[in-house]
């Protein structure tokens, strides 16, 4: 038996993390939930009495609806677009060689580790008005009005596929790498085609790492404040944007009851994309 | 039924290599190989692994383009033609089922890759599920199995489609030694009741040889010997196919003269008569002797004394020293007893002229 | 036409992916006055000039003090439960597994919107939270490969050392900690790049004298500041980060 005066420390061992994250985790996460249930005062205060106005307000408001559909869209757009490029590019990597395979993942996941601001602004050098792609435009049609091409949804776009790519580009390569090479000539010596043999093999056995990386891909998409925010301007605001705002104009409430409406977008995606990827299973 | 078998004959053949060579780069996997397997027969590629076994079944089975030459199924070229379009059954190493898949659907995706119909499809599946006796496991998944449950699911979804040849790539590699030896015969079984063509690739001697019609010996990227199990178990005629189907004493050998239609070999400082002809007068050769050919007796010219001892149950190994050179004997234990045969003792050696096998290597 | 479609989508992700970032990298040399394409020329003066803004030197500053102590601490957080997880099962074990992956997957905007108001009723100063939250933000990156590390390490060793008469600790010293040393050195990595990169929730918390670098050129962008100041100041930023990794790799390579 281990003695009780050895053992104590090992409780220690994980009361240690386990109080942290719950004070400065659990704990504020909670106090946002009870926030965006209060009315708001013009202080950043609040008057503590109970309110679901935060909420409903914003479901009767048209504003908001709109809002929410544009963000929820440029989410769907992202997961799309994602899925297009990061399959291909998956099953190119999946039939390098070991040396090649990681070089490949390397270079992939780099951007990772680059800040997101670092990323935005890159497309701010190619996109925006003396950027690289006006200066290559004007190279060709001197004469062409140059155009601002910062501050629109394809802007976006082009920002959170930065973000989003490397993500999906690794877990997809991970999990085509993970097929047996054999399932596959297995499939096309039985007459599958190309097409059948990613319908029918590579596609069931990589959908739970899709499933992942769309999970992943949405929520990063849904709060990605400061890629929207420089490549989309004040004309394309998220969702994330009105959250920044509120918090910035001391409506805490409100920021707060946004924020669990953004999670609570986020949530039913994932149970969809669950739903749709355990379905399919039975 | 044809019984006899010549190594190349077109007339019966269903699989044809002509010249098919494999390059990776510099490195020379197949180097101008000529086969035919014919209609019905189970043919063994063996050899050990890197011989180019895999090679050529990847050939064979379309996974790969051989760099020359071309690869003929009933008389058509198929040399360019994908492995989905070939109708060839193929058991994999490791079996390869779809993990997310039951054994019904593994079984079914040849047919529905065919664009069966559904009643038709169940049908044929549950057929070839009762064939291998797997019916009741159905709705299993691949892991659900055991080996020997997951062996015969892909040997039913390899014959499922009435496949025009049937590749076993090292079918019973993941399979513990006694499953191994019951599904080689039920394999064979199932084979020889369809008739089906079929290539078998193993590194196994004992599985090539008990189950295939024929055999051919791979080494080094080269076909060294094709025939019957008993043909180049017995007379083998390089000293790699001698000693990879089993345990053999390689002599060398000097062509001391002829009498009549027998050739005097000196070996061990005796000499021996062999009845074969067209061997160079002074000449040194390779000799092949497996120690089970050989008996212990009171007197022979062969006189030696006994190195080692070692009882294996039925049978004894013995080791026997015959004016330096060394000759292993294995026997069965109760005659080796007889012949007072101990550590030190002096013993006789004999065997029939005829199990001395002449190789072909140039003897280096 | 296969080919053809992998590869143009192995193009166009590369283009997507990494182009932006090559593309700052490669204006910070640029001997212009604004962003212009190509370069007239190469010089380091915008470096200089970064280095002039104090806001931008001091934010770099501020930056590198945060990740490094932060990162010491989330490590250590996450050793701990690591410890605990690997050589334990039950519900205290899952418990912390959960706790300490969910920052992984919790957007970031949020939780430093919930520190933001959290800190505030607690009257926590600007630095602290900093802290906090990136040690929260970080735990997950270093308790994953902790983990894994030691799982690698069978406890049998741990017991053999304690049989030969180490206690506790002098065993996870002399024994343990060795052999997860690469792990704890990945772990720091990794934690140093989360926080130096560190965006959105800091975006919350940051305030006058605990001002990071991406926040500040956050502003300083939206204010439409000097651009190539930017670049020069992120490719110091990806620079740093790159070198930590190169370095982490050569230094904690696994045997």
């Amino acid at each position: 038996m281990i003695p009780a005066y050895y053992k104590a420390p090992r409780t220690l061992l994980a009361i240690l993390p386990l109080c942290f994250l719950a004070l400065f985790f659990l704990v504020p996460v909670g106090y946002l939930f009870i926030l965006s249930f209060v009315e708001g005062n013009a202080f950043g205060g609040a008057h503590w009495t109970f309110t679901t106005a935060n909420y409903t307000g914003m479901l009767g408001d048209r504003f908001y609806i709109v809002i929410a559909v544009r963000t929820i869209s440029i989410s769907l757009i992202a997961c799309v677009l994602n899925v297009i490029l990061a399959f291909p590019v998956a099953l190119f990597a999946a039939r390098l060689q070991s040396v090649w395979k990681s070089v490949f993942l390397t270079i992939a996941t780099v951007p990772l580790m680059v800040s997101n601001i670092v990323r935005a602004f890159g497309w701010v050098v190619i996109l925006g008005r003396r950027g690289i792609l006006n200066s290559v435009l004007q190279f060709f049609a001197p004469q062409m009005v140059l155009r601002q091409h910062l501050f629109s949804i394809q802007a976006i776009c082009f920002g959170l596929l930065t973000i989003t790519l490397p993500f999906t580009i690794m877990f997809l390569t991970n999990a085509v790498s993970g097929i047996d090479r054999k399932n596959i000539e297995a499939a096309e010596s039985l007459g599958a085609t190309r097409w059948g043999v990613f319908y029918h093999i590579i596609l069931p056995l990589t959908k739970s790492a899709l499933a992942s990386g769309l999970m992943v891909v949405f929520f990063l998409t849904l709060s990605a404040y400061v890629t929207v925010t420089l490549l989309g301007g004040p004309r394309y605001k998220t969702l994330v944007g009105f959250i920044y705002d509120y918090s910035a104009t001391l409506r805490w409430p409100q920021a707060a009851a946004l924020s669990f409406v953004l999670l609570g977008i986020g949530l039913a995606f994932a149970g969809i994309v669950q739903l749709l990827v355990s379905e399919r299973k039975k | 039924m044809k019984q006899q078998h010549s190594p190349i004959d077109g007339s019966q053949a269903d699989v044809v290599l002509a010249g098919v060579e494999k390059r990776y780069g510099n490195t020379i996997a197949l180097r101008s190989m000529d086969l035919s397997i014919e209609r019905g027969e189970l043919f063994a590629l063996l050899g050990p692994s890197g011989c180019g076994k895999s090679t050529t079944l990847r050939l064979i089975a379309g996974f790969e383009q051989p760099s020359a030459g071309r690869v003929f199924v009933r008389g058509n070229d198929v040399t360019r033609i994908p492995s989905s379009k070939r109708n060839f059954g193929i058991v994999f190493q490791g079996f390869a089922l779809f993990p997310h898949m039951t054994v019904a659907q593994n079984v079914g995706f040849g047919l529905r890759m065919r664009k069966l119909q559904k009643s038709e499809m169940k049908q044929r599946v549950m057929s070839a599920l009762e064939l291998v006796g797997l019916d009741h496991l159905a709705d299993r998944y691949p892991r659900q199995l055991s080996g020997g449950q997951q062996q015969r699911a892909a040997l039913a979804r390899a014959i499922v489609i009435e496949p025009d040849v049937l590749v076993l790539d090292e079918p019973m590699s993941a399979l513990d030694k006694i499953l191994r030896d019951r599904m080689q015969v039920e394999i064979r079984r199932i084979q020889q009741r369809l008739k089906m063509t079929t290539i078998l690739v193993t590194h196994d001697q004992e599985e090539a040889l008990g189950m295939a019609d024929r055999v051919g010996v791979l080494n080094g990227g080269r076909i060294e010997q094709v025939g019957t199990p008993r043909s180049i178990y017995e007379t083998p005629r390089t000293t790699f196919v001698a000693t990879f189907l089993g345990a053999s004493n390689l002599l060398t050998g000097k062509v001391e003269g002829y009498d009549g239609a027998q050739a005097a070999i000196s070996v061990a400082g005796r000499v021996i008569s062999i009845p074969r002809g067209g061997l160079e007068r002074g000449a040194t050769v390779p000799l092949s002797l497996r120690p089970e050919k050989i008996r212990l007796c009171a007197h022979s010219p062969f006189m030696g004394k006994v190195k080692e001892m070692t009882y294996k149950g039925s049978t004894t190994y013995v080791e026997v020293d015959v004016n330096g050179v060394s000759f292993a004997i294995s026997g069965d234990s109760a005659q080796i007893r007889g012949q007072h045969c101990e550590v030190g003792n002096l013993v006789g050696l004999e065997w029939d002229a005829r199990d001395v096998v002449v190789l072909e290597d140039v003897a280096s | 036409m296969r080919r053809m479609v992998l590869y143009s989508a192995v193009g166009i992700s590369a283009f997507l992916t990494l182009v932006p970032i090559f593309l700052v990298l490669v204006q910070a040399f640029s001997a212009g006055e604004m962003l212009t394409f190509p370069l007239p020329g190469l010089s380091v003066k915008w470096f200089v000039r970064a280095y002039t803004v104090p806001e931008i030197r001091e934010s770099f500053l501020f930056s590198v003090i945060l990740a490094v102590v932060s990162s010491v601490f989330s490590v250590m957080l996450a050793l701990c439960g690591a410890l605990y997880v690997s050589r334990n099962g039950g519900v205290l074990s899952r418990l912390v597994t959960i706790l300490a992956l969910v920052p992984l997957v919790f957007p970031a905007f949020i939780l430093g919107l919930a520190l933001l108001f959290f800190f505030k009723a607690g009257g926590v100063n600007a630095k602290l939270g900093l802290l906090i939250a990136h040690i929260v933000i970080s735990i997950p990156y270093a308790f994953r490969p902790l983990v894994e590390a030691l799982k690698e390490t069978p406890l049998s060793l741990e017991e053999a050392a304690q049989s030969l008469g180490a206690g506790p600790l002098s065993s996870f010293v002399l024994v343990t900690f060795p052999q997860i040393a690469a792990g704890v050195g990945t772990a720091w990595v990794f934690c140093f790049v989360v926080s130096f990169s560190e965006l959105s929730a800091t975006l919350f918390l940051a305030g006058p004298g605990a001002m990071t670098l991406p926040v500040e050129l956050f502003s300083y962008l939206e204010f439409q500041g000097d651009q190539l100041v930017v670049a020069a100041a992120s490719t110091a930023q990806v620079l740093l980060t790159l070198g930590m990794v190169f370095l982490g790799n050569r230094v904690f390579r696994r045997r």
